[in-house]
């Protein structure tokens, strides 16, 4: 067995401490980095599982949804959207959330099966009122009644699915004038065309929310990693006498440099996968009310920057050891 | 082997003045001095850990202060044994363990298991040295500075932790080594009770080598 590995057998309690640590300082990376990724999908989630990639708006909507009035009669090709924020009354109770509609055959969002007046709702306008209930628009006094639910969020707002033929009734009953917000597909028009993602970073707020997130992010990795190198780096240092005899009686700076490779990646490896999985089952239990996100590919690659930096870590005091005297790392064989 | 003009300086100190010393195959030497007297600078320039400022060390013709960093490793490997004031064993290999992992870096045939029936640690070859005594870790430590059949062997202080049967014990299976087998055999010590059986007592005073006078 590889002289790594050993030690790491034979001192079981030492390297379970030190798995734990590694595996907490992993953990909480990946599981705040899940909460800030679930809070940046959260303000656009309901755009972003949309199947279009293509929006035409209005040319002074500035790429949001919520000013954009289109009035003119949609194109055979394209398909009308119509979003718009309210305020829904219960009884007392006031929730806001945004009205996304789409025609009842239209296949780009969730399926719409539903009676004029009907609407689907995310989960998380749910509490206060129930599936059979009835809501109003505060504004226009229009009743909605929740038949069912379905995920969706806009702007950090539980969204509110509708059919088209709602959305006309709608405006009518407000005195609204007919409009759309916008055209789903290409074609050529005179309105502004944008991507997706284009759309969900007009998200109001959604941009300066990003940069927040991604500090958030950065930081944690890097205080994450700093941390980890740092401990690894002591741990290596605190050996450097036992590593110094190993040296003095002839055994290859290779064996030693390879046994302390080892260590760390088995530790940091496996502490990565296991807060890899760890942050996949959290996402799987934490409330509706708090968007939460498990990106394989990030979680992954927090844990190998993780393990390159330990890595570092460990070998960085080596480079000493290469450079020092055994008859120094031995100690107590001065003068 | 022989030690020609050895000068040693420490933080501009000079510890080692012109050592001039040959030791010859068989022979056993105990180097005695006060604190501070550059005993274990002397070891570990004997036994490569340091390089002297000055001087030239022989051993079977070779000079050996000028090889390479990879040749001294492994003449540190093959040709000299090292036994520390404590017994500096790897706390996570057992007694078996510690000298296959030199073993395994050589070319020594050496049987590991007769080496530790010679040493009176059969019966300890699957112990980790938490569960060793000190006069069987000392011994451990033996067995491992002998495995690779050195010319040389190099011992500071081996029996300071020890009391005085197992210190006794340890220094005759050195002396023994030197005897048997034609090694070469240094021990510093502090404890003269120990030095009636080495061939020599040489005294380390003022950076210079010379007969100690009560032996």
């Amino acid at each position: 067995m590889n002289l790594g590995l050993k030690e790491m057998w034979r001192q079981k309690r030492k390297f379970s401490l030190i798995f734990v640590i590694t595996l907490l300082i992993v953990l909480l990376s990946t599981l705040i980095t899940g909460l800030a990724d679930g809070l940046a999908y959260d303000n656009g989630a309901t755009l972003r599982e949309l199947d279009i990639e293509t929006f035409q708006l209005a040319d002074d909507a500035d790429g949001q949804l919520t000013r954009s009035f289109i009035e003119l009669p949609t194109p055979d090709a394209l398909t009308p959207l119509g979003v718009k924020s309210m305020t829904l009354v219960h009884g007392t109770k006031k929730q806001d959330a945004t009205l996304f509609t789409l025609p009842k055959d239209s296949t780009i969002g969730p399926e719409l099966d539903l009676a004029v007046g009907d609407v689907l709702v995310d989960p998380s306008f749910l509490g206060d009122v129930e599936i059979g209930d009835t809501v109003r628009d505060f504004a226009s006094g229009y009743a909605f009644t929740i038949v069912g639910t379905t995920d969706g969020r806009y702007s950090h707002a539980p969204v509110i699915w509708a059919t088209q033929d709602t959305w006309e009734a709608f405006q009518t009953a407000s005195g609204q004038p007919a409009y759309v917000s916008a055209w789903l597909g290409k074609a050529d028009t005179s309105l502004a065309a944008m991507t997706k993602q284009d759309v969900v970073e007009s998200v109001p707020g959604y941009t300066a929310e990003q940069g927040t997130f991604t500090m958030m992010r950065g930081f944690l990795l890097f205080i994450g990693a700093f941390i980890l190198t740092a401990f690894f780096y002591m741990l290596t240092l605190q050996k450097l006498p036992e590593l110094g005899i190993l040296k003095a009686i002839g055994i290859r700076p290779r064996v030693i440099g390879t046994a302390l490779v080892i260590q760390v990646m088995a530790t940091v490896l496996t502490a990565s996968l296991l807060a890899t999985v760890l942050t996949g089952f959290t996402g799987t239990f934490v409330p509706d009310a708090i968007p939460f996100r498990f990106d394989l590919g990030n979680v992954l690659a927090y844990g190998a920057v993780m393990a390159v930096l330990s890595l570092i870590g460990t070998l960085l005091p080596l480079w000493k050891l290469r450079r020092l005297d055994a008859a120094d790392a031995l100690g107590g064989i001065g003068q | 082997m022989k030690l020609t003009n050895i000068c040693h300086t420490y933080d501009g100190q000079p510890i080692l003045r012109g050592i001039d010393l040959q030791v010859d195959p068989g022979e056993c030497i105990g180097i005695i001095g006060p604190s501070g007297s550059g005993k274990s600078t002397l070891l570990q320039i004997l036994g490569l850990l340091k390089r002297p400022d000055v001087g030239l060390i022989e051993l079977e013709g070779r000079e050996l202060l000028a090889a390479s960093e990879e040749e001294r490793r492994l003449l540190r490997l093959n040709e000299i044994g090292f036994v520390f004031q404590q017994a500096h064993l790897v706390p996570y290999l057992t007694v078996r363990e510690q000298l296959e992992l030199v073993q395994a870096e050589s070319e020594s045939k050496q049987d590991p298991l007769h080496l530790l029936d010679v040493l009176g640690l059969s019966h300890r070859l699957n112990q980790l040295p938490k569960h060793l005594s000190g006069g069987e870790r000392q011994r451990v430590a033996v067995a491992r500075a002998l495995i690779n059949r050195p010319q040389l062997l190099l011992a500071d202080e081996p029996t300071a932790s020890l009391d005085f049967e197992n210190g006794r014990r340890v220094m005759e299976l050195l002396v023994a080594e030197a005897r048997n087998h034609g090694r070469r055999v240094l021990v510093i010590t502090h404890d003269e009770r120990m030095l009636d059986v080495c061939d020599r007592v040489l005294l380390l005073q003022d950076g210079q080598l010379q007969p100690s006078p009560r032996h």
